[in-house]
């Protein structure tokens, strides 16, 4: 899992509250319209309507707000973010608090509200101080609007369903009194709450960032270990190959039968281990690259170029080669040798692993941001159990055995790792006896 | 070019006798240097017609060095020089990309180690052929 940004996820609370305004102030709209169009309700539509043109300059600002902030480049700065965020809940409490009062201050069923904003703001920021100074922001507000309808300085609106039930609450002491207070204590509590939740989970997001990274380190520090003690492994083993290639020479003469075919073994064996030793060399050495070298380079040359090189192999091994590029599959940035690397690794395994008189196709198909590239051969195909396997490292299909005993079982391990560090993926389908088709995408940029 | 006189230098003794003794099969003239100086010293006094060098010997850097310090003489400028190595294993520098960048790396030939007698001999061959 890729870890956020902590001033990107703001970043993106910040729009996210645009967004669920906008649905607020639509929601807000039809309702209103609906209650005094259609139903005929007796409430104050005119300052419904102009609370929804608020909460539309509140979006309008906020929004040319960040817009400006992306200009000028200053997106990235944490506070200027959290200003934004804080701006945005501070006009949201005052819009709510008269959205109260035109539907029926202390008795509107719409004081939940203000819980919305305690609850984001606790869990947004996690800072429990503002959180607190928000509640009781929201706590002043709506007991001024009590008190002010109260003291019948500001005149009371009803909503029109409670009309007949509490006209009067409002004026009653003990009501506002014990509203106020019950009110207070919740969001009080509601924000003690949340906070402690966000607060234990932010921690713990630490806590894995940091074990994800210390396991990296490590990682790092072992791929260091294998590479370093393989290259000192593939010096005394080309040193070893190299004695043996005197004698396989016969520069100091011929040897009989038997010490030849000894000799010859030993070459042999010392050449399977090299290429073992040099596939997991390559392997580590890809692991260990925090970033390949990338380059923009016609793919569909490298293709071209893979399959000229090959040609010959396939045809002496009477394999039909054959290639379908789709005219848009030009350019894309890559490692061009890497990806080269692959083709070339994808085909030889494709020849390697298919009867005379079979035919292999190198299809590239641009598919937007992506180009897909499938290998497809008519060979001996894999085990429907070991399509998933056979990406792994050091495994080797049952049934590649007895074409070639010295297989390395990196190759594919190789190929995978080059192409995720492209941002791409590989995958296979296959039939036994009917073919295999290797597919990787990689994206264009 | 057969007679031609080859340098080789690489610091392990093993890989010597065996490289020196399949150059030497096929009538070419081998002086053998087990490092950078020995090396240095032997470029001066034997004037060879191709060198053989092993990039990574004590020091990682060692056989670059040597292969720059070389095309910057005057008289060895001709020269071809075929690198011998594993090196990009360790360091991640791709030897085949890199050749093309001929003031970075400046090296006319590269093989992987260990070597194939008939692939050394062709290309030193080839090198030579080009050299004359």
């Amino acid at each position: 899992m890729e870890l956020v940004n902590h001033t990107t996820r703001l970043v993106n609370q910040a729009y996210w509250l645009i967004k669920i305004r906008w649905l607020a102030t639509t929601a807000l709209c039809l309702l209103t319209s609906l209650g005094h169009i259609v139903f005929k309700l007796d409430i104050r539509e005119l300052a419904l309507y102009i609370i929804a043109i608020a909460l539309i300059c509140e979006n309008m600002i906020a929004l040319l707000w960040l817009y400006w902030l992306n200009r000028s480049g200053t997106i990235d700065n944490r506070a200027v973010i959290k200003r934004v965020i804080f701006f945005q809940i501070i006009v949201d409490l005052f819009i709510v608090t008269s959205l109260i009062h035109f539907s029926g201050g202390i008795q509107s069923p719409f004081v939940f509200f203000y819980m919305f904003h305690v609850v984001l703001w606790s869990i947004m920021l996690a800072m429990t101080n503002i959180s607190y100074l928000v509640a009781s922001i929201a706590v002043i507000l709506l007991g001024s609007i009590a008190l002010l309808e109260y003291k019948e300085i500001l005149p009371h609106n009803n909503l029109p369903i409670l009309k007949h039930l509490t006209q009067t609450l409002y004026q009653d002491s003990f009501y506002v009194i014990g509203m106020l207070s019950v009110f207070a204590v919740t969001l009080y509590f509601l924000v003690f709450m949340t906070s402690m939740v966000s607060k234990r989970l932010r921690r713990q997001e630490e806590a894995y960032k940091e074990a994800n990274e210390k396991l990296h380190q490590k990682d790092t520090i072992k791929n260091e270990y294998v590479l370093r003690i393989t290259h000192d492994i593939k010096g005394h083993l080309a040193a070893i190959n190299s004695c043996l290639s005197v004698v396989t020479s016969n520069i100091y003469g011929e040897l009989d039968e038997k010490q030849k075919e000894f000799v010859e073994r030993a070459y042999a064996r010392s050449i399977q281990l090299i290429n073992f030793v040099r596939d997991l060399l390559r392997l580590t050495r890809v692991r260990l690259e925090e970033k390949f070298e990338k380059s923009e380079f016609s793919l569909r040359q490298t293709i071209i170029d893979t399959i000229e090189n090959n040609i010959k192999y396939a045809r002496d091994n009477l394999i039909e080669l054959n290639a379908s590029i789709d005219p848009n599959v030009e350019n894309i940035t890559g490692n061009q040798f890497s990806i080269q690397e692959v083709l070339y690794n994808l085909l030889m395994n494709s020849i390697q692993y298919t009867h005379p008189g079979g035919d292999i196709n190198i299809c590239a198909k641009d598919q937007n941001s992506h180009i897909l590239i499938e290998v497809i051969d008519t060979g001996v195909g894999i085990p429907e159990e070991e399509q998933e396997l056979i990406f792994n490292e050091f495994y080797r299909g049952s049934n590649v055995k007895k074409f070639s005993k010295s297989g390395t079982g990196m190759g594919l391990s190789i190929i995978k790792q080059i192409i995720i560090r492209h941002g791409g993926n590989i995958w296979v389908s296959s039939k036994i006896g009917e073919g295999s088709t290797f597919s990787f995408t990689l994206p264009k940029e | 070019m057969k007679n031609a006189k080859i340098l080789l230098v690489d610091d392990d003794p093993d890989v010597v006798v065996s490289i020196k003794a399949i150059l030497e099969n096929q009538q070419y003239r081998v002086v053998t240097a087990s490092n950078k100086e020995e090396g240095q010293e032997k470029l001066a006094s034997e004037k060879p017609d191709l060198i053989i060098l092993d990039v990574m010997m004590e020091t990682k850097h060692d056989g670059f060095e040597m292969s720059r310090e070389i095309r910057s003489d005057p008289q060895f400028d001709n020269m071809p020089i075929l690198m011998l190595t594993s090196i990009d294993e360790v360091t991640g520098v791709n030897f085949k990309a890199a050749m093309v960048n001929k003031e970075w790396l400046p090296a006319d030939g590269y093989l992987d180690k260990p070597v194939e007698p008939k692939d050394l001999l062709s290309e030193i061959e080839d090198l030579l052929a080009q050299e004359s």
